[in-house]
């Protein structure tokens, strides 16, 4: 009896064991085939799938073997990782077409065969298979299409050359938007719109960008009070992230061409009071500072977009109503 | 001479303007106005008020084609055909006015009104006007500050 109690409790410590043992080792493993080659060499090849092992194992918690059989199929991955005891298997191709290097690549669920995810991308020139093999990597790991994980650093030379990609620019900037007076200055006028003009030099994560534009207010320029301003500045920004939606924040400096008038009623003398409806105006040139924050769009392409917030300031005083102060609203577009 | 002729003279002479008592005007009865008016006293408080424009100011934010003046009050006093004031305003330090020129001739009014402010700056008002009982009105002219031009219409209320 003794002897049966001492089996019944090294059972339930086999089981309890082997039930923690899972959770232990929680992680995946995956098996990567060795690719299949046609018109490339296998060396290539190799170094390929090296490369998208590295970036497998940054994005996916799991633990990566190689298979060296090729395989062509699902069945044939997910019997290969069965033995492996991998519980997803990759397997693929890496061909030449012509002048494209095509890579075909399948992730299949070891334990049903079924397929998980399927990714294809064609490059025009060896090199950029890092690229492919970063990309293709945020595909699988992140569930998406290898063309959703384009960003700044992994853009394919093949996908620069259409003219629709690029891996960074500078051209010709226009923003259209408004303008709210934020001071007392400038608030009789109401608000107005701005149209700026400007060249956007694009690093990979700063912007340098010379603006020149023309601001004024839209409640006519006959009404009672106006203003007009005219701002050549220089701005660096920080971009945030190198996808196709990108935060950047920055500021400036420069010249403000300004011009403003109100009117008011004056009324002088002591005993001959004399009374009237006077048009004031100032005008002038100053210093100029501005802070700026939005959102880039379409980072990635030829043409891109943002939208911004700007506070901006012209340190001088107008109609003895101090420093105007606005805040910007730009809709931008870069060619 | 016509009954045409006679009855055309007539209506000339009914329609030609009444007398004004326009000092600029060269309407030969000018002073005669005075003698178609009851004397009546002016004596009293005086708010002069009146509409002009203001012209050919240095300083450009003083041009107005539409101004509001007021100069008062004012206690005047009549004796016979002078008015004055009849005691020095209370006024800011460095600021002067003067009351001075007024006549009365009849029904018409004239008195020039002078203010020197504390820069320096003078507005001289010249009022040239008719009564009609206790209210006078007429037309203004006058310099300052500077070079600005002043001219308009006035009316004066008189309490008494």
């Amino acid at each position: 009896m003794n002897r049966l109690w001492k089996l019944l409790a090294l059972a339930v410590v086999t089981c309890t064991a082997l039930a923690a043992a899972p959770a232990a080792h929680a992680a995946e493993v995956w098996v990567v085939h060795r690719l299949g080659t046609q018109g490339v060499d296998e060396a290539t090849a190799a170094t390929f799938r090296d490369l998208l092992i590295a970036e497998l194992g940054e994005r996916v918690a799991a633990t990566f073997a190689q298979a060296d059989a090729v395989c062509d199929g699902s069945e044939c991955a997910r019997v290969t990782a069965e033995q492996l005891g991998a519980d997803v298997a990759v397997f693929g191709t890496v061909s030449a077409l012509g002048r494209k290097i095509l890579v075909n690549l399948y992730v299949v669920d070891a334990h049903d065969g079924s397929t998980l995810s399927r990714h294809k991308m064609d490059v025009d020139r060896v090199e950029d298979l890092d690229t492919v093999a970063l990309r293709v990597a945020k595909a699988i790991a992140g569930g998406r299409h290898v063309s959703e994980t384009a960003e700044l650093g992994a853009i394919t030379h093949r996908e620069v050359q259409p003219d629709l990609r690029r891996e960074g620019a500078r051209g010709l900037g226009l923003y259209l938007g408004g303008v709210v007076p934020v001071s007392e200055a400038f608030q009789g006028g109401g608000p107005g719109v701005l149209i700026d003009g400007s060249y956007w030099f694009e690093t990979t994560d700063f912007a340098i960008e010379p603006r020149i534009g023309l601001r004024f207010n839209t409640n006519g320029l006959d009404d009672a009070s106006d203003w007009i301003e005219i701002p050549v500045d220089v701005g660096v920004y920080y971009i945030l992230g190198r996808g196709d939606l990108a935060p950047f924040f920055g500021g400036g400096a420069g010249l403000r061409f300004a011009w403003a008038d109100e009117s008011r009623t004056l009324t002088q003398g002591d005993v001959i009071k004399t009374t009237h409806t006077a048009e004031i105006e100032d005008g002038g040139v100053g210093f100029g500072v501005f802070g700026r924050a939005g959102l880039m769009l379409l980072r990635t392409y030829a043409m891109r977009m943002s939208i911004s917030v700007e506070y901006n300031a012209i340190l001088r005083d107008f109609l003895d109503r101090g420093v105007p102060q606005q805040l910007n609203f730009a809709l931008g577009v870069y060619f | 001479m016509t009954i045409s002729t006679r009855l055309a003279a007539l209506l000339v002479a009914l329609g030609a303007p009444l007398p004004a008592c326009d000092l600029d005007s060269d309407w030969p009865f000018d002073r005669a106005c005075a003698a178609s008016v009851v004397p009546m006293s002016l004596q009293g408080a005086w708010t002069v008020h009146g509409d002009g424009k203001r012209t050919s100011c240095d300083d450009a934010t003083l041009n107005a084609s539409e101004l509001a003046l007021t100069v008062g009050p004012l206690d005047i006093v009549q004796s016979g055909s002078t008015l004055t004031l009849a005691e020095p305003l209370s006024l800011p330090p460095g600021v002067s006015f003067t009351f001075d020129g007024a006549r009365v001739d009849g029904s018409c009014v004239t008195f020039t009104t002078t203010e020197t402010s504390a820069h320096g700056d003078v507005v001289r008002v010249t009022f040239d006007g008719t009564r009609d009982g206790s209210r006078l009105s007429g037309t203004f002219t006058g310099f300052g500050p500077g070079t600005c031009r002043l001219e308009g219409d006035f009316s004066v209320d008189v309490r008494r």
